[in-house]
């Protein structure tokens, strides 16, 4: 557990990128499942 | 899929309780209302414009009473400066809203509102930003010194400044141990109020850090005050929107559902960070709606000629909740690691309070308590 915590956590900038990635993988998921043909900007 | 009558759409609810939960632990933890997130959020479900403002307001309505309660009870709000500070804030949306009007009228609405949204987000978020890095620093040093450092901790000079203004009637908040010039509370309530008019936002990630660098309380304060101040103007922006039959009450009450639950829990974390913490995931919600405003602004000036934003925007309206959630959890996660005594990255101990120190904090809340009574 240490060691993931030390690869991911051990710089907060590590930890604030690895989480900006997922959240917007998992953003762009649900929008291929549940999204399509949405417009953000009407 | 659940069908939505009012607002004529069909939307998986899960998607809403979601919404709700995300948004209601962000919202707590840093003090705001969350509309800069939801309404894109629910146009991109396929809510119309004006139902899913109403819908959303309505939403941050009911959830501004459930992390007020949830505030007041961990003392995080300061009755006097939230009720000075209101009248300020009403009038300045009411100028504000004027002032977007008459923009309208020259014909510059859009993109004057983006530009100007833009520009104050990006500002705010880069003097949070590196404001907030000083103080981490500074802590970080402080605590290896072996120095004993309280919940909040900043380094803005600007407060000292504004509370040696002589004016009277002189308010004494006593939670937020300020004493300051009533009228410093009303000019800086008047000020946000008229920007978050003008950008038609609830205001809250303009006002808590108008609360921290301006009037100088702490960043726990501030979160819990400027709930407080949603709930009035919140509750107010349903009613007139529900007038108009722009709420959809059904979907409004699914959000609730999952706001009942992130509300409390984002407010509750505020508990066992420092204020630095709060700060950092202001900032970056701040960073992540500039860059939520940069990408219509964009659309606008090219005519809509690049197809990519449309899913970008997207993207990032979803992708922005579940980032700030998941940084706010993760920090969460960190600060009981700390308080068990396991380890934890170096840079997490300034930004978290210790088992220790929150008993410190509970005296000094007693200490406040002989003081009024």
């Amino acid at each position: 557990m240490n060691t993931i915590l030390k690869v991911i956590a051990g710089n907060m900038w590590r930890l604030w990128f690895a989480t900006l990635v997922t959240a917007m993988g998992i953003a762009w998921v649900v929008f291929e499942l549940f999204m399509k043909g949405a417009n953000a900007f009407e | 899929m659940m069908d939505f009558a009012i607002a004529g759409v069909q939307v998986p609810a899960f998607l809403l309780i979601f919404t709700g939960i995300t948004v209601g632990i962000v919202g707590g933890f840093i003090g705001v209302g969350g509309g800069y997130m939801v309404t894109p959020a629910l146009v991109v479900f396929g809510f119309p414009g004006y139902m899913a403002s109403g819908t959303d307001l309505t939403h941050i309505a009911g959830k501004g009473v459930i992390s007020t309660i949830r505030h007041r009870s961990l003392g995080n709000i300061d009755w006097t400066l939230g009720l000075s500070m209101v009248a300020g804030t009403e009038l300045g949306v009411e100028i504000g809203t004027r002032i977007l009007t008459w923009t309208k009228e020259l014909g510059l609405s859009t993109v004057a509102v983006l530009t100007a949204s833009l520009i104050v987000m990006v500002s705010l978020f880069i003097y949070t930003q590196i404001e907030t890095s000083r103080s981490h620093k500074q802590l970080m040093a402080k605590l290896a010194s072996g120095e004993k450092i309280g919940r909040e901790f900043q380094t803005s000079r600007i407060p000292h400044f504004l509370q040696r203004i002589p004016f009277r009637p002189i308010v004494k908040c006593q939670t937020a141990r300020v004493a300051i010039s009533m009228w410093v509370i009303v000019l800086v309530g008047l000020f946000t109020g008229a920007l978050a008019g003008f950008l038609g936002v609830g205001g809250g990630f303009i006002r808590v850090p108008a609360l921290v660098y301006l009037v100088g309380a702490s960043s726990h304060i501030a979160v819990g005050t400027d709930l407080l101040e949603i709930v009035f103007s919140g509750s107010y922006g349903a009613l007139r929107h529900a007038m108009q039959g722009n709420v959809d009450f059904s979907a409004v009450m699914l959000m609730l559902t999952g706001a009942l639950f992130g509300a409390q829990f984002g407010s509750i974390i505020t508990a066992y960070v420092r204020g630095p913490a709060i700060r950092y995931i202001l900032g970056y919600s701040l960073m992540l709606a500039s860059l939520g405003a940069a990408l219509p602004l964009i659309n606008t000036l090219t005519g809509g000629s690049i197809p990519i934003l449309a899913v970008l925007a997207i993207v990032l309206t979803l992708g922005q909740m579940i980032f700030l959630c998941g940084f706010i959890l993760e920090i969460f996660y960190l600060a009981l690691r700390a308080n068990r005594g396991k380890w934890v990255p170096e840079w997490v101990v300034p930004l978290v309070v210790k088992a220790e120190e929150k008993t410190e904090h509970i005296d000094i809340e007693k200490e406040l308590a002989e003081v009024r009574g």
